[in-house]
């Protein structure tokens, strides 16, 4: 897939564009300076943008994400207008884009046509066009109020090809609102066992193209991926025991990492590719590090009892873990460096599976209320824990998505497993996919 | 013909030259000296098996061994199937029971009568904790049941583990009996 250009138009041809789009003709600027100076120009416009919003304080659209916090505010989703799309008769180009800004956490897109009024704040065009098995889709966004064109692109590629040139506009539009990076192109790993057997498989975040990535007819777990999202590193039980894998996506090969006596789990991979893992080859199951290539083992805890479930800071300085040290299991941080430790949970008796989230002040993990497991994320600035889910099931195993407002985590209901998202701060979830098997372990790709 | 014998000469030649390049080589190589190092008379098994045994019952955690390759872990055949039954945990938790002892102290006592086998200890639990947590408590409780044989004095590197946490549920209902039977160490015995 090629992005042809940038869009650029003058603030009084959007307004024409507004009103006249039919007539108007898009033609592909070919001058790369006439593109950078039109790109500048709609920073510059989306910046006094922002500083108006800042200094008037309108209800208009917030700058999310800079600094996360949970409060109800970041609850309130921007509205979004999609008038059908040109040359999209059957409405499919348009479902995908619709999908990825609902799914994005941060806009709530207008459904019927009867919606697309004046009161959704942000306006997107999509021309699109199928020519000799080459896909263009020219999209355009706006500010309703004022009439403000934000920007414009136009993408081409091959037919095969229109989900990830839907994708890239999708996160175009999130980076242009929030300055923060899309989520349409990140993946989800999880353990299936439709095949009789559990497997690890790997699925497109909004459910989509479901691959199976392991073939061995035995027990696979705990999956994480690389920092760079390109492999993945699991337990597998192929050799009568516990062992990390270490998975390349690309060609399918794969090394084992980690083969010790006893226990090998948990591997989790950081930024900056330390792997941290629990092992019992002591006598114990205590938390170590090691390099990418399993090499440089180093213990990191020396408590009796159980020390599991280990999860990086961003920064790789520090790791939240499990242990049962206080007599039941409670969420620790270990200062990588210094190997201090802290208690981090103190609700319940039974708080689990702890997952740091990308922008650092949040932890999520699966807490027991009431005889039942619900996904809790605690604000690591002032202590306080949020319960996020509710019903009935067990829900289990949160992970983040990259934009650190998304969870996706596995619900058991009766006999059957089921992966669910969930927007931390509307506390909305919804199923991932359905399917038969059970799905498991979820591990959301950080790119 | 001329040919073949002037290319065996220079074979021959060179063959010599670098023979003697060798015994030129061996006499300038120093003569390395001895080396003498006192070594502690090994303990015997016994004495090992004490050692451990008594750091097992003060509660230190001894290193696992590496399986050696040669040995397959089985079911245990009929006749000692009366001896390896599955012994059970409360839940969330690794300690030993009282009434897991006799199973133990049984197991303990058919090592000692077989002392070239090794023990293989699966840690499992019920479904009810999480599926990550389960994991590192089934090795606990595997490690648990390691602890106690090693203070009955067998030798820590005839005893392995290996966890399934809730993956390898014995009864996949969901009630309490379940449960509880669900919450065990397995024993395999290598032949």
């Amino acid at each position: 897939m090629t992005k042809v250009c940038s869009l650029g138009l003058s603030y009084s041809s959007a307004l024409s564009c507004l009103r006249h789009n039919r007539q108007l003709a898009y033609k592909p600027q070919s001058s790369p300076a006439i593109i950078k100076a039109k790109k500048i120009g709609t920073i510059i416009i989306l910046y006094l943008y922002f500083c108006a919003i800042f200094f008037f304080g309108t209800k208009d659209l917030r700058a999310a994400g800079v600094h996360l916090d949970i409060s109800r505010e970041f609850a309130r989703k921007i509205t979004v207008a999609l008038p059908p799309f040109k040359g999209d008769a059957e409405g499919k180009i348009r479902e995908i884009l619709v999908s990825d800004l609902w799914r994005s956490g941060l806009f709530s897109p207008l459904k019927t046509e009867e919606d697309q009024s004046l009161e959704a704040e942000l306006l997107v065009k999509v021309n699109c066009s199928l020519r000799s098995d080459r896909f263009h889709l020219k999209g355009w966004l706006y500010q309703t109020s004022g009439n403000r064109f934000l920007f414009g692109e136009h993408y081409q590629g091959e037919r095969s090809q229109i989900r990830t040139i839907v994708h890239s506009f999708a996160n175009r539009i999130v980076e242009k609102i929030t300055g923060e990076k899309g989520i349409a192109f990140t993946r989800i790993a999880f353990i299936s066992d439709e095949s009789g057997s559990k497997e690890l498989y790997i699925v497109d975040y909004d459910g989509q193209n479901k691959k199976r990535v392991t073939f061995d007819r035995v027990i696979t777990t705990c999956p994480d991926w690389s920092e760079d999202g390109e492999n993945l590193i699991y337990l597998s039980y192929l050799h009568n025991r516990t062992e990390i894998f270490f998975h390349k996506l690309k060609n399918g090969r794969r090394k084992i990492l980690s083969s010790y006596p006893g226990l090998n789990a948990f591997a989790d991979i950081s930024s900056k590719g330390e792997i941290a893992l629990t092992l019992s080859k002591d006598g114990d199951p205590e938390i170590y590090a090691m390099n990418k290539n399993g090499s440089a083992l180093r213990r990191l805890t020396y408590r009796k009892g159980v020390d599991a479930s280990p999860s990086w800071s961003p920064d790789g300085k520090r790791i939240a873990f499990v242990s049962d040290r206080g007599g039941s299991p409670q969420i620790y941080i270990l200062e990588r460096l210094t190997k201090k430790v802290s208690r981090l949970t103190y609700q319940g008796s039974y708080n689990t599976s702890p997952a740091w989230a990308p922008q650092g002040n949040f932890i999520a993990y699966t807490s027991m209320i009431e005889g039942r497991f619900e996904i809790c994320v605690i604000n690591l600035d002032n202590g306080e824990y949020t319960v996020l889910t509710s019903g009935p099931g067990n829900k289990e195993g949160p992970s983040w998505a990259p934009n650190g407002r998304l969870l996706v985590f596995s619900k058991r209901l009766g006999y059957k497993s089921d992966l669910y998202l969930l927007d931390i701060y509307t506390e909305e979830s919804y199923p991932l996919m359905s399917g038969k098997g059970n799905y498991t372990s979820p591990a959301w790709s950080p790119k | 013909m001329g040919r073949k014998i002037v290319v065996l000469g220079i074979i021959a030649l060179a063959i010599g030259l670098w023979l003697n390049g060798c015994a030129a080589w061996r006499k300038k190589r120093p003569v390395s000296k001895i080396e003498v190092e006192v070594v502690k008379p090994t303990p015997g098994v016994e004495e090992k098996a004490k050692e451990e045994a008594l750091a097992a019952l003060k509660g230190k955690p001894l290193p696992l061994a590496k399986v050696p390759k040669k040995k397959i872990f089985k079911e245990p055949v009929i006749q000692e199937r009366a001896i390896f039954t599955d012994i059970h945990f409360d839940f969330d938790k690794s300690v030993i029971k009282p009434e897991a002892r006799p199973t133990l102290n049984k197991v303990a006592s058919w090592l000692k009568k077989n002392p070239d086998t090794h023990l293989m200890i699966e840690g499992h639990c019920d479904e009810r904790g999480t599926e990550e947590y389960n994991l590192a408590l089934g090795e606990r409780r595997a490690l648990s049941a390691r602890r106690y044989l090693i203070g009955l004095g067998i030798l820590s590197e005839r005893l392995h583990t290996i966890s399934y946490g809730e993956l390898r549920p014995l009864y996949p209902r969901h009630n309490e009996e379940a449960w509880a039977k669900n919450r065990r160490a397995h024993f395999l015995i290598s032949e």
